[in-house]
């Protein structure tokens, strides 16, 4: 006895701690069970028994993850827990501090949500390299989803609101329960097969995540991927994250918001157009402004002054020479003019009529005119011409200068 | 071409054409060539933005393909 150890109570209790604490598989583990003995302490931390047939364990909830639990743990419920073990050394009991907790059903949705969600991703079925564009302004959008509800009350009174030129073809579905995945995929199929569509909008109001399972399982899924129209999920309210949203070319927080993400509003666009046009004349406008500057800015230049400048002098030079051909002219008509007045007067000295007329006679004899005595011999008979008359005469005497 | 354009093509050349035009970067036939382009262009597009209202139709018959008119108040809370 005196060679063994005595440990105090603490000792041995920090010790077990030690080693649930070290332990991998205590540091984390999923336990299901029934709630019972269930206690929310006015601090906020929650303090149950989970148990079995044959077993139970105390537990405790602290405020931190209490508060985050989606659902009101009730005594008798069926859960999974999820948390580690440790030892509470005060009481030398060992307890499960749980983190999360969710119902069994839904625990089973989870596990299946989280395997298919890894399946995809590793398929390439998140990947941004396949996600599709969205058109800026489809001119019909197909709607896959609850034919009655808010969701397509909603998804239609929004586009209508935005842009009324938009057509809208739905494609109602059970959104939620058995088959409601396989109507959601066959509805994507046919608005692939029909091509009426330019965007798709695929999703429900918000819900448990049983109710939302038909965007979670694979056959939905596939069917977003393999569409050649781009598709919009919208399940569910804002923290809502199914797979559907994952695969799809682009996810809306709401139903609503899928509506105004997929049909711009219609004034918006007319006035982005009209703005266009402004500016498509504004430029135009201006840019025959600047060249019309640039032509007056040219002409009024120096090259064009000297072409002026040139243009004037050779007017001038064509009118000076215009003067002087007509002056030249005039002195050419003038002289050949006293020419010809020098010629007349000659011409009139020289008319035989006009010596007469200054008092000599001209003496002819059978019609030739006689200059000298020598053509004359005695007895010829002549003619004397005077101005106003002639006689005949015979010659008598002949007398030689 | 232009006919087969849709309105976001459409708008697009034509924002195109006006910042060809803002940059004064073409010769005084190309700017005429574009901007009758862009006047056609623009026509097409308040064009599109006037046509005639949209419809809203529902599947009413899958098996048969039947589609119909859908009247908004036709929905009822589920």
């Amino acid at each position: 006895m005196s060679s063994t150890k005595i440990f105090t109570v603490k000792e041995i209790n920090n010790y077990i701690k030690s080693i649930f604490d070290h332990d991998v598989i205590l540091s984390n583990v999923y336990i299901k069970g029934e709630i019972s003995n269930y206690k929310l302490h006015s601090s906020g931390h929650a303090y149950f028994t989970l148990k079995d047939n044959d077993s139970k364990m105390k537990c405790v909830m602290f405020k931190g993850s209490a508060s985050k639990l989606k659902f009101m743990p009730e005594d008798g419920m069926a859960v999974v827990v999820q948390g580690y073990l440790s030892v509470y050394e005060r009481d030398g009991q060992y307890q499960l501090y749980a983190a999360d907790m969710i119902p069994e059903g839904v625990g089973a949705l989870y596990k299946a949500y989280e395997q298919l969600k890894i399946k995809l991703a590793a398929l390439g079925y998140f990947d941004e390299a396949n996600k599709k564009t969205l058109p800026y302004l489809p001119k019909t959008v197909g709607v896959i989803t609850s034919g009655t509800g808010a969701a397509v009350r909603d998804i239609i009174s929004i586009i209508r609101r935005r842009n009324a030129l938009v057509n809208i073809i739905l494609y109602p579905v059970q959104v939620q329960g058995e088959g409601a995945c396989k109507e959601i995929a066959q509805g994507i199929q046919y608005f692939n097969q029909k091509k009426n569509v330019d965007v798709i909008i695929t999703g429900r109001g918000g819900g448990s995540i049983e109710e939302l399972w038909a965007f979670n399982e694979e056959e939905t899924a596939h069917a977003i991927f393999h569409s050649e129209i781009p598709i919009v999920s919208a399940v569910g309210h804002e923290t809502d994250f199914t797979i559907a949203d994952f695969v799809a070319d682009l996810r809306a927080a709401t139903p609503s918001a899928a509506a105004e993400l997929v049909v711009p509003d219609k004034h918006a666009l007319a006035a982005r157009l009209n703005q266009t046009i402004y500016m498509l004349n504004n430029y135009m406008n201006k840019y025959l402004q600047e060249k019309r500057y640039k032509i007056e800015y040219i002409s009024k230049g120096n090259a064009f002054r000297q072409i002026e400048q040139k243009l004037h002098s050779l007017m001038q030079t064509v009118d000076m020479c215009n003067k002087s051909m007509n002056y030249s002219m005039l002195q050419i008509l003038n002289s050949h003019k006293n020419k010809l007045i020098m010629n007349i007067e000659k011409l009139d000295i020289l008319n035989p009529a006009s010596v007469l007329l200054r008092g000599y006679a001209s003496t002819s004899r059978a019609g030739k005119i006689i200059t000298t005595v020598k053509q004359l011999s005695i007895g010829d008979k002549i003619e004397v011409e005077f101005k106003d008359g002639s006689v005949s005469a015979e010659i008598k005497n002949i007398i030689n200068k | 071409m232009s006919n087969n354009m849709n309105f976001e093509q459409a708008l697009a050349r034509l924002e195109d054409i006006v910042k060809k035009l803002e940059s004064g970067n073409v010769s005084l036939d190309e700017s005429i060539e574009i901007y009758q382009e862009g006047i056609t262009l623009s026509k097409q597009c308040s064009g599109m933005l006037e046509e005639a209202e949209g419809k809203v139709m529902a599947i009413v018959n899958k098996e048969q393909d039947i589609i119909e008119e859908f009247v908004i108040s036709q929905i009822k809370e589920a």
